[in-house]
């Protein structure tokens, strides 16, 4: 609704003068062309003549386009260069576009992107006549759709890719071979999300582009938008036509193909198609297309074309026939297109006929270390930091400088004395220390390494894995589901769905289930009829992140998968039942009796995922030589073991300082190593909670160790938990209990199922062989009211008797007397929980649980908690 | 009738006058774009305040199409389309969404309201025929999910917006969101700047939209997911229909684009949540019917002179109309290629 200013107007044509050499402005900031200063108010006469644009700023004005040619129309350089002088603070990155435009031609016009040149389009528009430094219409025109053509693969390729050199060779290798008779040109990469497949290809598109050959034409096509259709070729064929007539602007033939095209497709949506059925005139219109399509690109002297397929995990997921298909129309694409290469991008292998396959890994040491100093990380001890976490995974790393940057820029960690001598951690640390770090304990690097962490749990796991998994369930199942190596619908009954929060399910329902996992081919293939194994090269990297995140949660189910094998006799299930009992650092049992040589040959390729103390078990039932270097790690990690025995005979002796001690002087081998539970301990026992809690949590990931340590370790992180306010803690150790946390990932725990500590673990050849209580016997066993008033009782600062529970007594015994309130609150709300869990507290459970819940903001009045709470457990 | 309600209507106005940009130089502007008759009630505008207060007053008493309705329409599709400021816009796009021509289950019916050729508050539409049929059959449960509406410039494209929402507001049959880009926001505009304001156009204040992040193809489906999340919180006893113009602008970056091809693909793809459907002004129809969601295209040219004497013998009655025709036929006849704009000048004329 723009009406036209009125000439006679002078004060507004200042205004609109002074608004048209600009690509926006703050509506109080615009001064006029004028020496008199803008009133407050004024410029709401400009209303009519402006539009809105938002900004990261707020709404800014522009004034029409159409206005501007007659304000503008004579104005040289100079009367620019004054007009735009009267608002010389209006600045934007537009504007500088601007700017540099009104003052003459640019030489980087032909390095122009997509947003660059749709500012100068507008620009254009603000002239009649346009002066003569400007680009024709058409030029720009083919600028922009070069631009196009560039700017995915320009987003994809980023900062550009380190190493690869190697895997890069090779795709220039596959397009400059000749394909053999018949077959065709096509060569599969696959990998893990994150490692670089797309960036990797997109780098080499844009090589080939910038080679500037125009007989050698690109395509690519990414899967996951949503006008490719697999099953529809007329679509993939119509794209790959658009962007090779973009890449050959000059040729009529393809302007006119492309024309075509688009009015068949418009026609054959409207029921104007030659043939009677859709599926029918789809398939000959592609062929057509296809064979008019490879002789217009001959004729515009094409000779070679390279297409690339991006996402295909998509289409495998919503198509089961979907290779069959891709075969089909690839067929018919080589039948037609000249000197076609097909470059198929997939996290799954992919059996096409004739398809070469390259399997992209993890960068190498010296390609993350570039990676890294590309982003600015160069200091040894954050570069070793992040190698270790993110490994070589492109993803990773790049999740890890980021949070890198994102640490350096918050301030320093907050040290608040809270007379337990403890740092205080930032709410939401997810940190489990480098022990390189907790040895140097720099806030500084502590906070930096937690903030790595968090990334990497959040990113990679979350975002990378966990969120191209479609359906909610399956991606419960999925985390923490993926613990076990192979699936079957019973086991996912039995197994799975009740620690993944599914609840009970019935077999049916297990079977719609198992349906919706096998179609996540990003994560499972098809093992053998009725079976599905988790893909090795994503449990490598998702089992220590989730150890990390649900710790407790994969241990219950290693143990509920080892015993729901232990009862099965076939081949399987004595590998998958030793691989359980392994990973949950049994070393010897009934199980290990049965576990033959062959089938331990199939533990072999699943090292890396057992602690050390597993593998010359492993390598002895199947008859291999251990590496060098792994042999070094056994013998590492037997040295731990007698360390953290000594450290235990101090603990025990009440020598917190000693033990701690002792155990900095050595620094634990890896993130399984069992030195973390003894250091947790002794950082409890000299009141550094919060170190406590990292090393306790890191601990508790490895999961290896005697199920009452475990248990022991999960209690006391718990209380630290709660003492600290560590909320994100407290929903990582017991999730489920935290509605928050668990919507935030997609988790609907069963805070029953998720609460609930295991019972099932079978100890170590140094305990005694009995089987723990199941929770729900735990808590019956106990006098609940008892432990309940201990705890309150312990709260008192004047406290001093002895607690009663020897899983928590811990938490407060060993703490300095200032602390043991906080720890014993943090006692009463884990306490609490499991009553809310127990049906025999059912009635007065959930009424608790708000209780404490509504304190565990502050726990200042403590009298007040006792007193309530003894008041409530009192008979009625 | 029930229409806004007058504490709404109250606050809307309270709302108006206390904004900074609200001033004189703004009612003026604004007022004169009021019919004249109405406008010549308001005989005093340093008066403004309590006559703006009767006429909304009014506009909640007096039947459709008389006194004050339309006075009020035109006064929130003015602010609307002006686009003073994001907060005004949300808050007039939330009263228009609350006006009521008629309650539902109640006739007029939608293929009537259709072909209609007086709009609320919006003045007249003239012939469509072709047009008007698709939007009918798009209302249909067999129909088309979407409809695509090209031509040249200044045809009057746009104007169906206010078609589509005379019928939504008349017979409360569907829902109606809308967004329009617009020439000079092209280079700038961002796919959540077209979300949210699509959204906010049916579900005002609607917030927590997804921030941008890695890679942008999972944002932009994050946000279309967002809408429809946010969309369906109207509740699904009508369908939804967006309307969406301006998607072919040269240099509207891709992601903007991209976006809308998300929003074609869910409503091609019925879920049961809520039923879509889309209309897009000024599209490449190609992007659409790729994503799988079968629209129909209509290509509207200029309005030609049989438009406007067919158009003119419907609303003048048969002695009015011999008397006033020959007067539009000599104005268009100066034109040697008559516009939608010469057209509808000249029947403006005509209706004077």
């Amino acid at each position: 609704m723009s009406r036209r200013p009125d000439p006679a107007n002078l004060r507004q044509q200042a205004f609109l003068r002074a608004a048209a050499v600009l690509w926006q402005f703050a509506p109080d900031a615009l001064q006029p062309d004028s020496d008199d200063r803008s009133a407050a108010g004024e410029v709401a006469s400009l209303l009519p003549f402006v539009v809105r644009i938002r900004t990261a700023g707020g709404d800014r004005w522009t004034l029409r386009d159409t206005l501007r040619p007659e304000l503008l129309r004579g104005a040289d350089t100079s009367e620019l260069a004054r007009l735009r002088a009267r608002n010389p603070t209006t600045d934007s990155r537009e504007q500088q576009r601007v700017d540099r435009w009104l003052a003459g031609p640019d030489a980087e016009l032909a390095a122009y992107d997509c947003e660059a040149l749709a500012i100068l389009s507008r620009i254009l528009t603000w002239f009649d006549p346009v002066p003569p430094h400007f680009p024709s219409i058409d030029r720009l025109d083919r600028l922009r759709a070069l631009a196009r053509v560039r700017e995915p693969l320009l987003e994809l390729a980023g900062r550009g890719i380190r190493g690869r050199t190697h895997e890069l060779g090779q795709l220039h290798g596959f397009v400059a071979g000749t394909p053999g008779a018949g077959a065709p040109a096509i060569l599969v990469v696959h990998g893990i999300g994150g490692v670089g497949k797309s960036t990797l290809t997109a780098q080499f598109l844009l090589d080939v582009l910038a080679s500037g050959d125009p007989s050698h034409l690109v395509a690519y096509l990414d899967f996951d938008h949503p006008t490719l259709d697999v099953n529809d070729g007329l679509t993939l064929m119509f794209e790959i036509l658009r962007q090779g007539a973009t890449q050959l602007p000059e040729h009529a033939c393809l302007r006119d193909l492309v024309r075509r095209a688009s009015q068949a497709t418009v026609d054959l949506s409207a029921g104007r198609g030659r043939a009677p059925g859709r599926a029918l005139a789809v398939r000959a219109s592609m062929a057509e297309l296809a064979a008019s399509c490879g002789q217009a690109f001959k004729a515009a002297g094409a000779a070679k074309l390279t297409l690339v397929l991006d996402t295909l995990e998509e289409p495998q997921y919503a198509n089961p026939d979907h290779q069959r298909q891709l075969g089909e129309q690839l067929g018919i694409f080589h039948a037609h297109l000249p000197g076609l290469h097909t470059i198929v991008i997939s996290r799954a292998p992919l059996a096409l006929p004739g398809a070469q396959q390259l399997e992209l890994t993890d960068l190498d040491d010296a390609a993350a270390r570039q990676f890294l100093g590309d982003h600015g990380v160069r200091d040894e001890a954050v570069v070793r930091s992040a190698l270790q976490a993110a490994r070589g995974n492109p993803f990773s790393l790049k999740l890890a400088t980021r949070a890198l940057e994102s640490s350096a820029a918050e301030p320093p960690l907050e040290v608040t004395d809270r007379g337990d001598g403890a740092a205080r951690r930032p709410v939401g640390d997810h940190g489990v220390h480098d022990d390189a770090l907790v040895r140097t304990a720099e806030p500084s690097n502590v906070d930096r390494h937690a903030a790595l962490e968090h990334a990497l749990v959040h990113g990679q796991l979350y975002q990378r894995i966990l969120a191209h998994v479609h359906e909610a369930e399956i991606r419960q199942l999925a985390h923490p589901g993926l613990v076990v190596r192979r699936v079957t619908a019973p086991l996912l009954q039995h197994v799975l769905a009740e620690p993944c929060g599914l609840g009970m399910i019935d077999a049916d329902r297990a079977d719609e289930l198992f349906a919706g996992l096998a179609r996540e081919v990003a994560l499972v293939r098809v093992a053998d009829v009725g079976a599905l194994e988790h893909r090795a090269d994503v449990r490598r990297v998702m089992l220590r992140l989730m150890y990390r995140d649900r710790p407790a949660i994969a241990r219950r189910i290693h143990e509920q998968a080892a015993d729901y094998h232990r009862d099965r006799h076939d081949d399987v299930a004595i590998v998958e039942e030793a691989y359980h009992r392994l990973a949950l650092g049994e070393t010897f049992g009934p199980w290990l009796v049965r576990l033959t040589q062959a089938a331990a040959q199939r533990l072999v390729t699943a090292l890396d995922e057992l602690p050390e103390a597993a593998w010359p078990i492993v390598a002895t039932c199947a008859g291999i030589e251990l590496s060098p270097e792994r042999r070094q790690a056994v013998q590492t990690a037997a040295l731990e073991r007698d360390l953290a025995q000594q450290a235990r005979e101090l603990l025990r002796g009440d020598h917190a300082e000693s033990a701690l001690a002792l155990l900095e002087r050595t620094r634990p081998s890896g993130g399984s190593s069992v030195l973390w539970r003894w250091r947790g301990r002794a950082l409890r026992g000299v009141g550094r909670l919060a170190e406590a809690l990292v090393a306790l949590e890191r601990s508790l990931a490895a999961l290896a160790g005697p199920a009452v340590e475990a248990r022991e370790d999960l209690a006391l992180a718990l209380a630290l938990a709660g003492a600290l306010g560590d909320t994100d803690s407290l929903a990582r150790l017991e999730p489920g209990r935290s509605p928050g946390a668990a919507a935030a990932r997609g988790s609907a725990g069963s805070p029953r199922a998720a609460g609930a500590y295991p019972g099932s673990v079978r100890p170590t050849p140094d305990e005694p062989m009995t089987r723990a209580p199941s929770p729900a016997q735990w808590l019956d066993d106990q006098d609940l009211r008892a432990v309940l008033e201990a705890a309150i009782d312990h709260a008192e600062p004047e406290a001093d008797a002895e607690p009663r529970d020897a899983a928590l007594d811990g938490s407060v015994a060993a703490a300095p007397r200032s602390t043991r309130a906080a720890s014993a609150y943090a006692k009463a709300v884990t306490l609490n929980r499991r009553v809310v869990d127990n049906d025999k507290y059912k009635d007065t459970g959930p009424d608790l649980f708000d209780w404490v819940d509504a304190l565990s903001k502050s726990h200042r009045d403590l009298d007040a908690i006792r007193g309530s709470l003894k008041s409530r457990l009192s008979p009625k | 009738m029930p229409y806004a309600p007058p504490q709404e209507v109250d606050a809307f106005v309270g709302f108006l006058v206390s904004f900074p940009l609200i001033d004189q130089a703004f009612l003026d502007s604004w007022f004169s774009t009021f019919a004249p008759s109405y406008r010549s009630t308001l005989e005093d505008l340093p008066a403004v305040l309590p006559r703006l207060r009767a006429a909304f007053t009014r506009f909640n008493t007096d039947p459709p199409f008389d006194g004050g309705a339309i006075p009020l329409v035109i006064a929130l599709e003015f602010l609307v389309t002006n686009q003073a400021s994001s907060v005004i816009v949300d808050r007039a796009k939330q009263l228009l969404s609350h006006i009521k021509i008629s309650e539902p289950g109640q006739e007029p019916t939608v293929p009537v309201v259709f072909k209609e050729l007086r709009l609320t508050g919006a003045g007249l539409f003239a012939d469509r025929d072709s047009l008007r049929d698709k939007l009918i059959r798009m209302s249909g449960d067999d129909g088309p999910p979407a409809v695509i509406i090209n031509g040249a410039r200044d045809v009057g494209k746009t104007y169906t917006r206010k078609l589509v929402a005379h019928v939504s507001q008349k017979t409360l049959a569907f829902r109606f969101a809308w967004v329009e880009i617009e020439q000079e926001q092209a280079a700038t505009y961002t796919a959540d700047w077209l979300i949210e304001e699509l959204v906010r156009s049916a579900v005002p204040g609607a917030e927590g939209i997804p921030a941008r992040r890695e890679p942008v193809k999972r944002w932009l489906g994050d946000l279309a997911t967002w809408a429809i999340k946010q969309l369906a919180t109207l509740g699904s006893d009508r369908p939804l229909w967006m309307v969406i113009d301006g998607i072919r602008h040269p240099g509207l970056p891709r992601e903007v684009c991209a976006v809308v091809e998300r929003l074609a693909s869910v409503v091609a793809t019925p879920t049961g949540v809520l039923p879509l459907r889309l209309v897009l002004i000024d599209c490449d129809p190609v992007d659409i019917l790729r994503t799988g969601c079968m629209a129909e295209e209509e290509s509207v040219g200029h309005l030609t002179v049989k438009d406007a004497e067919g158009f003119l013998q419907k609303v003048l009655d048969p002695i009015t109309f011999p008397a006033r025709w020959p007067g539009v036929q000599a104005i268009l006849a100066a034109t040697a290629a008559p516009t939608t704009t010469d057209v509808c000048a000249a029947m403006r004329s005509a209706l004077a």
